[in-house]
């Protein structure tokens, strides 16, 4: 903040002006600077979509056994099952893995109850993200009962 | 913003006006900058009105993967904001996929309300699978794991 003596007064005085140019050369600075930080700090999780269905499909044969994918689903009511089986979140960390490395799967699919709150699938993917899974991939038809 | 008249020069001096008028700009300065913060926590979350709570997640991606993504919101109520603009659901895949036909190589960041029913979140999904993309962005609110988990 300078203080400019610009022109003097009939009686001799100064008179004190403010020089605006530092401050808004700072708060621009500074703006520039929280534009960056919200772009960067936003983050971001992805989720794979699974190759769209060919004109004229067929209903894919379930695989039993071996190479059978995994499946998870939550209910309306919260309630996680992996290939319709009931985990609890905490058996998930132990048990998801245990499934998919089974199953000879790195793709774990997911869907959710119609009802389900977005904010309640979501947690079960965070969750199994946590457990090790790199891939999840989201079923565009309902299969959650 | 501030306007400050300088008495320079005698040949512009008044001799009966002693001092020259200033408006002190520090209040308005203030003001602006308060103004300027508010507008820059409130902004990010909102779109059209419809503020758009984020879910919180633990493990969210390690790197920022597109600076320019095409963005796609779902708000609370299940109302699909391509870009910021209220759409319908068939207006949301023509204008995607349009898009995207543009620019293919901008990914797709979705901003779904935690509170939305997945039923919306899953509609949209179809239909971006149908327009071709291969995966989805979601934007999230990064959360302390509990107790250090993993």
């Amino acid at each position: 903040m300078g203080m400019t003596q610009s022109g003097t007064s009939g009686r001799g005085q100064a008179v004190p002006t403010i020089n605006v140019t530092p401050l808004v050369d700072v708060v621009l600075v500074v703006l520039i600077i929280f534009m960056i930080l919200t772009i960067t700090t936003s983050k971001t999780f992805t989720l794979h979509l699974p190759p769209k269905p060919e004109a004229a499909d067929e209903p894919p044969k379930p695989a039993r056994g071996e190479n059978a994918p995994v499946v998870m689903t939550v209910d309306a009511n919260g309630v996680i099952r992996v290939n319709r089986m009931v985990l609890d979140k905490s058996e998930i960390p132990v048990r998801l893995p245990r499934l998919l490395a089974g199953a000879n799967q790195r793709v774990l699919y997911f869907d959710a109850h119609d009802a389900s709150p977005f904010g309640t699938a979501m947690e079960a993917m965070d969750l199994s993200r946590a457990s090790g899974v790199r891939n999840i991939a989201v079923l565009t038809h309902e299969v959650a009962r | 913003m501030g306007v400050t008249i300088r008495s320079s020069g005698s040949a512009k001096r008044l001799d009966g006006l002693a001092g020259a008028p200033e408006i002190n700009v520090t209040p308005l300065v203030d003001v602006v900058l308060v103004l300027l913060i508010i507008f820059m926590v409130v902004a990010p979350a909102l779109t059209e009105g419809a503020p758009i709570e984020l879910p919180k997640v633990t493990r969210p991606d390690p790197k920022p993967k597109d600076m320019n993504p095409i963005e796609v919101a779902v708000a609370a109520d299940g109302t699909v904001l391509v870009e910021g603009r209220s759409v319908s659901t068939s207006e949301l895949s023509a204008l995607v996929e349009r898009l995207h036909g543009e620019a293919p190589e901008r990914s797709l960041l979705l901003k779904a309300d935690e509170r939305c029913p997945y039923e919306h979140v899953r509609q949209t999904f179809g239909a971006l699978q149908h327009i071709g993309f291969k995966s989805v962005l979601l934007k999230v609110t990064p959360k302390q794991a509990p107790d250090g988990a993993g």
